[in-house]
């Protein structure tokens, strides 16, 4: 890999003239002891718009105001100060609600009732009749690969499990707008991709989607746009492309050069920079790439597992969009087959070989800014020690197999 | 409808999964079983149903309403402090709904472990009963196993009486008008009821009694309830009272001599058909004593009748105990709206104790305040500045509560007193409608405004 600078790319402004979901102004939430008195202002008066069909991040560390937020939006705090509208209603409203999918950052659900009891339960307050509550039911719990636990009380799930039941029932109505307070939270490697995808297949079929996370890598792969919470302030917001680029410094992938080669070009590039910095190594994949390949061969092999093993979409969540675009139909067709163990693997084995191909591309194209697929090409592929990266591999294969039996203690946000 | 009856389903489930149901029933069908086995009656009917009947059912609506009130406030409160009721507020699901669905499911749940207990004391009563002397199985088939009627002797309204009275004294003397009025107008009130209460020594009094059309219980035996108390504290003797009873100068007229003690309520039988054309019973004691006998206006003379079956009886006695736990569910569940759950069952369980204890806010009524009364009187001398806040407080607290608490079906059924379908709506309004209307609206009220999440996890 060679990084040289300086060639300025000028930052896109990719924001969709989609309908206005959520539109939140001046919003400010002061937490007041028993007397009344200001105890602490999590929130400070934030502006955003969320739009139609976007995968809209609240990124910041713990304690900077995201569930804060997120609770207003969902009416469960109330506003100090500001306003908030959802859907053109106040977040009150409760017919907006059945338009609405909510997954909160731990598992709020009736520990006593088995994965198809809770989601019929759900089912029931959003009025569906009970053929279609069954169907959804049904096609939920497969999705979310907990077949095998259908008739297990929720109490007994492990935190991974937990989660992706909290994920059915929040699409137990088909919302228009899903919110999802750290959704990968308590989750394996595999079960992050799947909701990942999941996500991405959402708001390909029109849905809306606020994801709060401090996990950059979740909010990194699936977001069209940003906001970064510090303190209960906005801090940046914008697109990603916006938000990421470094335009004072390129990057060229390839495939390996002989010494000769690489001498030539880089005699050029530093008759180009002079002086300035220059630097090349090889590029490596990332952890969860790797870790999606073990496990793939793991799969290939017929190892079976006890946990949770993702199903295809739910049928009703695909939607009448599905004509509209055949790149979504590729995700979707992705998603779909992936009922078989093997048929992930395209997905997630060779993401590196695709990332350095799309950049010769687009290097040789010379294609506008516009054209570059941003999930794919911002992200510099991270160096790791390749032992440190072994052990935790290790580390991160037996926890993962012990998953749907043992209860993870991971803190929330 | 459909989220409403979701919620009710899931308060049932709850006590059902975590055991509620089951730990509950084994309680009420061993306080039912194994109370009449530990304590013994004495043979005679009245023992049998004060054990059978009076002990049972108090322990059951006692052991039911401290569950009612806990289960109400753990239902809310603890699903606010435990998140769950963030899944349910984000769902197009108003919250006056949730908090009713809460309401219907607890009264659901004690409708089922009444039902049950209910029946218990129900089979055992009539399997017991069997054992008993059949002179004693007659007398509980006359007088326990049955609805019946009741029927009071009316007085003329006192008020006016008194206020014609006071006139007259205070023309004929008009010191009196330096006195303290309340005091003067307390003693010849006690004058007046005396009047209509007391039969003096060698003196006769008449009560005569509205019972129904004598067509309606032509031939029934009817029963007559009477106490008395006499001018000596705890009088353990007996007085020897002649009886009169039916219509004066008539063949039917039938005498009665007995010896009976004062400060107990008594129970004869009489013949039937002794009404007369108007449907009124007259009664006249002659009081063959040295100390005069004194006849409550409340409960000293009472004529009871047959007007149903027990069973029919039993059960509309069941949903007066019903209302009243429908009552508790609405205070707990107000309650928990608002508080965290240990704060909720705290001010639930103090606000029934409080109920309980209307005896003493009678006693401060009555005696005019709190603090050191005069024993000649009965009452304090004088007002304190605590008092005038007070003793109106008592008596809307009293007034309030008796709303509540003047529906006795446990005592109803135990002497075999008919709770018509106008006790068990007039408890259906005062109870529920009124009384719970007034905590649920408070309750709902508290609980749409309250925030359900706090800006971490768990509350």
């Amino acid at each position: 890999m060679v990084t040289a600078n300086p060639q300025k790319t000028p930052a896109s402004n990719t924001e969709k003239a989609g309908d206005v979901v959520i539109s939140v102004k001046g919003l400010t939430k002061v937490f007041k002891d028993f007397w009344g008195r200001p105890k602490a202002k999590a929130v400070n008066n934030v502006d955003f718009e969320v739009r139609r069909g976007e995968v809209f991040g609240l990124l910041g560390p713990n304690g900077s105001g995201k569930s804060t937020t997120i609770k207003m939006l969902l009416g469960l705090l109330y506003p100090t100060k500001g306003h908030i509208e959802v859907f053109g209603h106040s977040p009150r409203h409760v017919a907006t609600k059945s338009r609405i999918g909510y997954l909160p950052e731990e598992s709020y659900l009736y520990k006593y009732l088995d994965s198809k009891e809770t989601l019929d339960f759900f089912g029931n307050l959003f009025n569906l009749n009970t053929p279609e509550r069954r169907k959804r039911a049904d096609q939920l719990i497969e999705m979310v690969g907990l077949n095998n636990a259908r008739s297990r009380q929720v109490g007994e799930f492990s935190k991974g499990m937990q989660r992706r039941i909290g994920l059915a029932q929040a699409l137990i109505n088909d919302p228009d707008l899903v919110i999802l307070d750290e959704p990968t939270a308590g989750l394996d490697p595999i079960g992050c991709r799947e909701i990942k995808d999941l996500i991405v297949a959402l708001a390909k079929r029109g849905k809306t989607i606020i994801l709060s996370s401090h996990l950059l890598s979740d909010v990194e792969d699936v977001c069209d746009r940003v906001v970064i919470y510090y303190g209960g302030r906005i801090q940046a917001k914008g697109t990603l492309q916006e938000l990421l680029v470094e335009p004072d410094v390129t990057r060229i992938t390839s495939p390996v050069l002989k010494r000769e080669t690489m001498d030539k070009i880089l005699d050029i590039i530093r008759s180009e920079t002079k002086d300035e910095s220059v630097t090349i190594d090889n590029p490596t994949q990332n952890l969860e790439s790797y870790f999606l390949g073990v496990v793939e061969k793991a799969r290939a092999s017929e190892e079976s597992t006890s946990g949770a093993l993702a199903g295809k979409v739910a049928d009703y969540l695909k939607g009448t969009a599905e004509e509209q675009s055949s790149s979504r139909d590729k995700v979707l067709d992705r998603l779909t087959q992936s009922e078989t163990k093997e048929e992930v693997r395209p997905q997630t084995a060779k993401p590196v070989e695709k990332v350095d191909h799309g950049k010769l591309d687009q290097l040789t194209q010379e294609s506008g800014p516009d054209n570059i697929d941003p999930k794919v090409e911002k992200a510099p592929a991270p160096k790791v020690d390749l032992d440190a990266a072994n052990d935790k591999l290790s580390s991160l294969l037996d926890s993962g197999s012990d998953n749907t039996t043992e209860k993870s203690d991971s803190k929330k946000d | 409808m459909q989220g409403l009856l979701a919620i009710v389903g899931l308060t049932l489930k709850a006590a059902i999964r975590y055991r509620v149901v089951v730990v509950l029933s084994g309680l009420l069908l061993a306080s039912v079983v194994v109370l009449p086995l530990m304590i013994k009656h004495d043979g005679s009917a009245q023992g049998f149903t004060q054990i059978l009947l009076t002990y049972t059912l108090s322990a059951i609506t006692f052991l039911l309403g401290f569950a009612t009130l806990w289960i109400a406030c753990g239902s809310l409160a603890r699903e606010v402090q435990e998140c769950q009721m963030q899944m349910l507020a984000v769902k197009p699901v108003p919250r006056w709904k949730i908090w009713i669905g809460k309401w219907i499911g607890i009264v659901l749940l004690n409708a089922i472990l009444l039902g049950v207990s209910s029946i218990a004391v129900y089979g055992i009563t009539i399997w017991r009963a069997q054992q008993l002397s059949e002179a004693q199985q007659a007398v509980l088939d006359n007088e326990i196993f049955v609805a019946r009627g009741s029927a009071l002797p009316t007085y003329p309204d006192i008020k006016p009486i008194v206020d014609e009275y006071m006139a007259e004294r205070l023309k004929e003397n008009p010191n009196l008008a330096e006195m303290d009025q309340s005091y003067v107008r307390q003693q010849v009130e006690e004058q007046v009821k005396a009047a209509q209460q007391v039969v003096r020594p060698a003196y006769i009094r008449r009560w005569t009694i509205p019972v129904a059309s004598p067509e309606s219980i032509k031939d029934q035996p009817m029963y007559l309830r009477i106490k008395f108390y006499t001018g000596r504290p705890y009088d353990t003797s007996t007085y020897n009272v002649l009886w009169e009873i039916g219509p004066p100068e008539t063949p039917q007229r039938v005498q009665r001599r007995m010896d009976i003690a004062p400060e107990t309520p008594i129970e004869f039988q009489i013949p039937p058909n002794l009404l007369d054309p108007q449907g009124n019973l007259v009664v006249d004691v002659y009081n063959d004593n040295q100390e005069a006998l004194l006849f409550p206006l409340e409960d000293g003379m009472e004529v009871l009748y047959k007007q149903g079956d027990f069973g029919w009886n039993y059960i509309r006695g069941m949903l007066v105990i019903l209302c009243w736990m429908g009552f508790l569910a609405a205070i707990g569940l107000a309650a928990s709206s608002f508080l965290s759950f240990p704060v909720a069952a705290f001010v639930s369980i103090a606000l029934l104790i409080v109920g309980f204890s209307s005896g003493t806010l009678s006693q401060v009524i009555e005696q005019g305040g709190i603090g050191g009364i005069n024993h000649e009187t009965g009452r304090k001398d004088s007002a304190s500045p605590l008092d005038h806040v007070i003793l109106p407080m008592a008596k809307g607290m009293l007034s309030v509560i008796n709303l509540v608490k003047e529906f006795s079906p446990v005592s109803f059924l135990s002497t075999g007193r008919s709770i018509t379908l106008g006790i068990l709506t007039q408890a259906l309004t005062q109870i529920v409608l009124l009384m719970g209307g007034v905590f649920a609206a408070f309750g709902i009220w508290a609980f749409y405004r309250s925030e359900l999440a706090t800006a971490q996890g768990n509350q």
